[in-house]
């Protein structure tokens, strides 16, 4: 009996594990099997029936009535799931690739967490120019506004109330370091820091 | 093509019989031992037997085949029909068949040349000729040998295209509402079946332009792109490599688990037939289909 038990424990911890809350696709299965389920994608219709009709198409392009052999519904759900169902390769054909459409990843994905590679943890913004020098296409898979590198690696302070550091800064931001340290790390690194601060000890 | 007067009605085999020892056939099979009938031809190399009958090795390419039971007969193998596989039987069939002796008339095409009505292309569905088409019918007025939702399935397949069997649901309250609100605004019907299901006769008109008379019966309002001997004709596009790239990885898992070949591209549409309103615009679907966002 307590063998039995543990056992069912084992299997339920592993069943959990397996699929973490929040994810509503176990791993191991294909998330298009489970797409109804998940609310990260979103496909606004309507907003795309006035520009298919512009350019000629229409719903036939994503859902298509083709000519169809197979008699067997058991066999014909499957195909028709994914006859209807876009992946990226259609989304990003217009809002990435070609970026004739809105190219915000927002637009579509609201859980950015969900897109983003593994490795784009906390310390990523400390490694990430290895990355970025070995293969700049792969940033720009996702970061198509190149604003998204300018904004720290061009930035220079201008005085004013609207400047990302206002004039005195370097008096007053050791107050903002400790209160919100994560968004100096945002740009700066430990080295950064200990430019100075190691120097005057 | 139609070649059940050809099946033979000798007594069905069992799964372990052979033909040699049992002289009996498997279900629906064509009758062998007979002489090929005249109009026939004979292709080279499918042999009949000495006295010119049809014999297993006239159409199957296995060897020993009469002495095969029939359950260890390897239907999947290339020669199982002489010259194949085939994608379609029907081109087997007609390696010694007249293929056009057995085509279907296309009974939706029901006009003559001088504009009347082919009068005995009507009485296909039914059952007898409505000269008083232009006026709108209720579905009991209509004669039909069949009902609405069965009446199609005597020639087409219950899925003659993707998405077909999806459709054949009943709409919701709210888009029969719909329904009812675009048949109104365009002028045109879109008729369940018996169960209030979507049905063929929903999207599709069986009626050839000029049949009826759309401004006196919104049954006869349809497309007017196309011509109905010519089908449906679509224009190739660039968006067929995206899309193909979009299925790829998903269709190459599915016919590994299936054993399939299915392929799905995008043409687009130039021209259409016998659909009550465009499709190809998305009309048709938002005659149904609303959207909030």
């Amino acid at each position: 009996m307590i063998r039995l038990t543990v056992m069912l424990l084992l299997l339920l911890t592993q069943s959990v594990l397996a699929d973490p809350p929040g994810l509503v696709t176990p791993k191991g299965t294909a998330w298009w099997d489970k797409r109804e389920h998940r609310s990260d994608i979103q496909f606004p219709h309507k907003a795309h029936l006035s520009i298919l009709k512009e350019e000629g198409d229409s719903c036939l392009l994503c859902h298509t009535f083709a000519k169809n052999e197979v008699t067997d519904p058991k066999q014909l759900k499957p195909l028709e799931t994914i006859a209807n169902e876009p992946l990226k390769a259609v989304c990003h054909n217009c809002h990435v690739d070609e970026k004739r459409a809105p190219w915000r990843c927002n637009l579509c994905h609201d859980d950015k967490t969900r897109i983003w590679p593994d490795d784009h943890n906390f310390n990523y913004i400390q490694n990430h120019a290895e990355d970025g020098r070995r293969n700049e296409q792969a940033c720009r898979q996702c970061h198509l506004d190149l604003a998204f590198c300018t904004d720290c690696h061009f930035r220079r302070d201008v005085a004013g109330a609207n400047s990302y550091h206002p004039l005195g800064y370097r008096t007053l931001h050791g107050i903002e370091a400790r209160m919100t340290a994560l968004s100096c790390g945002r740009c700066h690194n430990a080295q950064y820091c200990a430019n100075c601060h190691e120097a005057n000890r | 093509m139609c070649f059940a007067l050809s099946l033979t009605v000798q007594q069905t085999a069992s799964a372990k019989d052979t033909w040699r020892n049992s002289q009996k056939l498997p279900e629906l099979h064509h009758a062998v031992g007979l002489p090929m009938a005249d109009a026939d031809k004979q292709p080279k190399g499918w042999p009949t037997d000495e006295q010119g009958r049809l014999q297993c090795s006239t159409c199957h390419g296995q060897k020993n085949m009469e002495d095969r039971p029939f359950d260890e007969v390897d239907k999947k193998a290339a020669d199982f029909l002489r010259g194949g596989p085939y994608q379609n039987l029907e081109a087997f069939c007609s390696q010694c068949h007249d293929a056009r002796e057995y085509r279907r008339p296309n009974i939706h095409l029901m006009l003559n040349a001088d504009g009347s009505v082919k009068k005995d292309h009507c009485t296909y569905c039914h059952e007898e000729v409505n000269e008083d088409r232009n006026r709108p019918h209720r579905p009991e007025e209509l004669n039909l040998r069949l009902s609405a939702g069965r009446m199609c399935y005597g020639c087409h397949l219950k899925t003659p295209h993707l998405n077909a069997l999806p459709h054949q649901a009943k709409p919701d309250e709210a888009m029969l509402k719909q329904m009812k609100a675009s048949a109104r605004q365009q002028g045109v019907i879109f008729p369940l079946d018996e169960d209030g299901k979507v049905t063929c006769v929903t999207c599709h008109t069986p009626h050839e332009p000029g049949v009826i008379d759309p401004a006196k019966n919104p049954a006869g309002r349809q497309v007017q792109s196309g011509n109905v001997k010519q089908g449906v004709v679509y224009l190739d596009h660039s968006w067929n490599e995206v899309v193909r790239e979009d299925k790829r990885e998903r269709l190459e898992a599915l016919n590994r688990r299936s054993g399939g070949h299915h392929e799905i591209g995008y043409r687009r549409i130039q021209r259409e037939v016998l659909l009550r309103l465009p499709a190809k615009d998305g009309t048709l679907c938002q005659s149904c289909h609303v959207f909030d966002r």
